[in-house]
């Protein structure tokens, strides 16, 4: 069931910050949000900006105290 | 938010937004993020698709689960043991499905126990049925998709059935009742050329986001019909285009495509870049890899689609690619394409027999003129 790192395979870390959005909802296939592909590049910089602000928000000391504990996500969107 | 600490940094979620992140060692660094180590060994998927019935008296004619009315679905604290596993081997996600999850009563029980264990749950559904009521119990869903394969008659086309109205009901339910909503697409070729209509219908509908589905080839969609009821190579090749003017067209709503399609990007100059939709979180071939699936009976598949298995034939044939897979500038995103469209074909490991650089490869090969890049 587990996903063995392979030495060879492209790992997200080969870029600074991977930012996959929407929760995935399908029962059988792995979804992928395309809007970004289309969008101009400054369009691209702004929703990179903003994910990482909202990272840097919920980085806040106060929350990282209860990063590694299961959380209780409130339903997205 | 929730870390999962990885060899190259880590993949979080964040709690107030639907994005899941991965960020390098020196991002972390920069917020001072520290992430629990990687856990030795093998690690998780990020999502698992989890079967919680094989019952569902829909008959679609296409079900890839040959799901049926006397289908099983396991009990309430069989389902909490294995999201516990999951939840245990550091999963984000986990997805409902069947069979039809609407046949059990317990759904909300299953949706509250997946984030007790800080799973994120979602989940697939005809909608047939659906009530108001019924849609209020489910709020727990981080989001629930609805099978909408088209307008009127060309839901029926997809699914042999005509529920198209059912399906717009249950939408409207979910939506009503606040829960993340959005609908399943699965692209035909008689349907996908009134794919703008069905696009436009889901976002006034109130769908937040619609998922494009290739057509696979297993359970009761595995037969030579399939080979009428696919896409066409020529809409294949268009397949890009079109995407660009139905995500310019559906907005707000987002356009998603499954991983099976990837491999349609592979001839398209714009698209054909692997570490720009590595950035934008695209996957491809996730079998074996971020992904694997539970059946109803709890055995695991590296997807939904392909017989039981840890995935490390997959990983293998990640590693080892064929022509023209081998040479093409996004097999570290697509990997191959569909595994259960080729096995399909006879050879689970050939490449995707449907992507158009692996359909321009094999005619030149054919007729000896030089393999095109």
């Amino acid at each position: 069931m587990s996903a063995e790192r392979d030495s060879d395979r492209p790992e997200p870390g080969d870029v600074p910050l991977v930012v996959r959005s929407s929760a995935g909802a399908n029962c059988s296939s792995v979804g992928s949000v395309v809007d970004l592909l289309f969008a101009t590049a400054a369009v691209s910089t702004a929703v990179f900006a903003a994910a990482w602000a909202a990272l840097a928000r919920e980085a806040r000391p106060e929350d990282q105290d209860d990063a590694t504990q299961r959380d209780n996500n409130a339903p997205a969107g | 938010m929730r870390l999962r600490g990885e060899t190259w940094g880590a993949w979080i979620r964040l709690e107030h937004a639907p994005l899941l992140l991965a960020v390098d060692h020196a991002g972390l660094a920069s917020l001072a993020i520290t992430p629990p180590p990687p856990r030795p060994g093998p690690s998780a998927p990020l999502e698992v698709h989890v079967a919680v019935t094989s019952q569902c008296s829909a008959g679609c004619t296409g079900c890839y689960l040959d799901a049926t009315p006397g289908g099983h679905s396991p009990e309430k604290g069989e389902i909490v043991r294995r999201l516990e596993g999951l939840a245990d081997a550091g999963v984000f996600t986990v997805a409902f499905g069947g069979g039809e999850p609407l046949v059990r009563d317990d759904l909300p029980d299953l949706a509250r126990a997946a984030r007790g264990l800080g799973l994120l749950p979602v989940m697939t559904t005809s909608g047939l049925g659906l009530t108001a009521r019924r849609a209020t119990e489910l709020r727990d869903f981080a989001q629930i998709n609805v099978s909408y394969d088209g307008v009127g008659a060309d839901y029926a086309e997809v699914r042999g059935i005509d529920a198209a109205r059912h399906a717009e009901r249950a939408i409207e339910a979910l939506v009503a009742a606040g829960v993340r909503t959005g609908a399943n697409v699965v692209l035909t070729r008689a349907t996908m050329p009134r794919a703008a209509d069905t696009l436009e219908r889901a976002k006034a509908l109130g769908c937040v986001d619609a998922q494009l589905l290739r057509y696979k080839p297993r359970g009761r969609a595995a037969s030579l019909e399939y080979l009428s009821r696919r896409l066409s190579a020529d809409q294949v090749r268009r397949f890009p285009a079109l995407l660009r003017a139905w995500s310019a067209r559906a907005r707000p709503m987002s356009l998603r495509v499954d991983c099976s399609m990837i491999p349609w990007f592979s001839t398209d100059p714009s698209l054909a870049d692997a570490a720009r939709l590595t950035r934008l979180g695209i996957f491809g071939c996730e079998a074996g890899g971020h992904l694997a699936a539970l059946s109803v009976d709890g055995a695991t598949a590296p997807c939904s689609f392909l017989p039981p298995g840890d995935g490390d034939l997959h990983r293998a044939h990640a590693r080892a690619p064929r022509e023209p897979c081998a040479s093409c500038p996004i097999f570290a995103v697509c990997k191959g394409g569909c595994r259960a469209v080729s096995a399909f074909s006879g050879d689970p490991w050939a490449p995707d027999p449907e992507c158009p650089k692996v359909v321009a490869w094999r005619g030149a090969a054919a007729h000896g003129r030089p393999e095109p890049a």
